[in-house]
């Protein structure tokens, strides 16, 4: 073990708690409920929202897998990049329209949403099941990048691990929202630094330049550096169907409802893509990592490898901090997202209704623990591909809930029967495909599986739509800005 | 007062545009050559994430334009 560098990991983790457990005293407000520990009583400006999303979205798995896709499969894993430009452009278009319907009505789930738009408490304990399902196996993919990154380390990973987590289920449980956003800012600002100096310093290290890694990736894996005829429908599917996807995840609904107002999210919109420029030049190291060691087995260590045959023990330290914040916040926010699916959508639904705003906060609270304690016993506990398994069978299944979130925002045509079939018929189907690959990996025959679901339910929704009765539980007019 | 419900149909055109070029357009960027030290799809992604925001920019500005004047 090395002093320093767990000195410096340390010293990392300490100002974030320190800030996480100041965050009580920025902006305070004076209720004291849920909406201000869920969502920071709506009040989050542009820029906390910016910071917010990006920290949720862009985490520390990204930072370790997309590099390691890069160096296993070449430009392919360019889809990343192609996959959150096109996002953007459907948050524009609905998370306008979601946030504003959830501030007249309250909501704080994309299941009190759903229970709403559809009358249906069915409807909405599938969204809390399928999301809670979702965030446990994000979470612990978290966990897996700062495994990876501790590796190349001389600090021991499981103390590290699971006093990061430790300290992210103490924020988060007496801040709420508030502590993941403080701490946002300060993981993105490190994340930022990181990025622009190792692509502008790998680069000109090993190669010369960008261009002269490029002209040596060509010349030396021609097959890798342009996708094959079999990977062009894999690129373009995986590509659409997680820009689907993305903003169905609960965290990132969480962080949306958290906006002071519609045009916040819809300038977010516009200034979120700017993030999308170091997803891309993070993806790049992992062509560099080719060259520094080309015989790697697993290629989730192409990142941790290139600093640590790159930098002394110290900058790795530095690095492996900043992807131990990489991982605190989003599993901050997705803790939260999935404590008030929990709490909302399944035990107010199932087990008691009546039950007082404080009980309510409470609840989520301990839920968060039981979710962070889950997440870090399976990842520590499990084989790693128990986790990729759910994560692969959890990001197909979240895509199947447009029925319920996406298309009632724009009508109230579709009633909650064929909304309810056609989404549980999705899951099925994407669960059948993913069967059929032995859930290994989430493409069959070329396609993403996530997109065979998604049709199902395209056609089964056309299909017994007219047979129904319109919904008319919220008016479209709710959807529309107050301002 | 009377809102319109539904966005102006160039906004949805306008939020289109960069999910049709990026789904359907892969052949016509799927190169290898290097354009200004990058290679060409990395090349032609920075340069959709720019017009994504220009878009996404007109949309607003034709959001905020049709909102008010319809209002």
């Amino acid at each position: 073990m090395n002093i320093l560098e767990l000195v410096i990991m340390l010293a990392f983790m300490i100002i974030v708690g320190i800030v996480g457990f100041y965050a009580s005293k920025f902006k305070p407000s004076l209720d004291n409920d849920i909406t201000e520990w869920s969502l920071g009583g709506r009040r989050f400006g542009t820029f906390i929202v910016w910071f917010l999303i990006g920290g949720d979205v862009y985490t520390a798995y990204t930072l370790i897998a997309v590099p390691g896709l890069a160096y296993g499969e070449g430009v392919l894993a360019l889809f990343a990049t192609s996959y959150v430009i096109m996002t953007y452009p459907i948050v524009f278009l609905t998370m306008p329209r979601l946030w504003n319907v959830a501030r007249k009505h309250n909501f704080i789930t994309a299941g009190d949403y759903v229970e709403k738009a559809f009358n249906s408490k069915t409807l909405a304990l599938i969204v809390a099941i399928v999301g809670i399902l979702a965030e446990l196996p994000y979470i612990g993919l978290q966990i897996f990048g700062m495994n990876f990154m501790l590796s190349v380390t001389h600090v021991p990973s499981n103390i590290t691990i699971i006093l990061s987590l430790l300290l992210v289920m103490g924020f988060t449980i007496f801040n709420g929202i508030r502590a993941t956003a403080l701490t946002a800012f300060i993981k993105d600002f490190f994340v930022w630094a990181m990025v622009l100096f190792l692509i502008i310093y790998i680069p000109i290290h090993y190669f010369g330049s960008i261009g002269q890694m490029f002209v040596w990736y060509n010349a030396h894996y021609p097959t890798k550096s342009v996708l094959s005829a079999g990977q062009i429908s894999v690129f373009a599917t995986l590509a659409f169907g997680s820009a689907a996807a993305l903003f169905l995840y609960p965290h990132a609904i969480t962080s949306v409802y958290s906006a002071k107002n519609a045009k916040i999210i819809k300038k977010n919109a516009i200034i979120l893509p700017i993030y999308n420029i170091m997803l891309l030049l993070i993806t790049l190291l992992g062509f560099a990592a080719l060259f520094i060691d080309p015989q790697l087995k697993n290629p989730n260590m192409a990142f941790p490898e290139i600093i640590s045959k790159t930098f002394g023990p110290v900058f790795t330290a530095i690095i492996g901090s900043i992807i131990i914040l990489g991982s605190m916040i989003p599993a901050s926010i997705m803790s939260i997202a999935s404590a008030n699916l929990f709490t909302r959508n399944i035990y107010k639904n199932l087990i008691n209704k009546n039950i007082s705003d404080t009980t309510e906060k409470l609840i989520s609270k301990i839920s968060v623990a039981v979710i962070i304690l889950l997440a870090l016993f399976t990842s520590l506990a499990m084989s790693p591909s128990f986790i990729i398994t759910l994560q692969l069978m959890a990001g197909s299944w979240v895509v199947q809930l447009f029925p319920l979130i996406f298309v009632p925002l724009f009508t109230n045509r579709v009633n909650k029967i064929p909304a309810g079939i056609a989404t549980v018929s999705g899951i099925l189907v994407t669960t059948y495909m993913l069967f059929l690959v032995h859930f290994k990996v989430a493409i069959y025959k070329g396609v993403w599986v996530g997109l065979y679901g998604l049709v199902v339910e395209i056609i089964l929704l056309l299909a017994l739509t007219f047979l129904f009765q319109p919904m008319s539980n919220i008016s479209l007019d709710d959807y529309l800005d107050s301002e | 007062m009377k809102k319109y419900k539904r966005y102006h149909p160039a906004v949805w055109i306008l939020a289109m545009i960069p999910i049709v070029i990026l789904s359907f357009g892969i052949p016509f960027y799927n190169k290898s050559k290097i354009l200004f030290g990058l290679n060409f799809m990395s090349f032609f992604l920075i340069v959709m994430d720019i017009v994504t925001i220009i878009l996404i920019s007109i949309a607003y500005y034709i959001e905020n334009l049709t909102k008010e004047k319809r209002s």
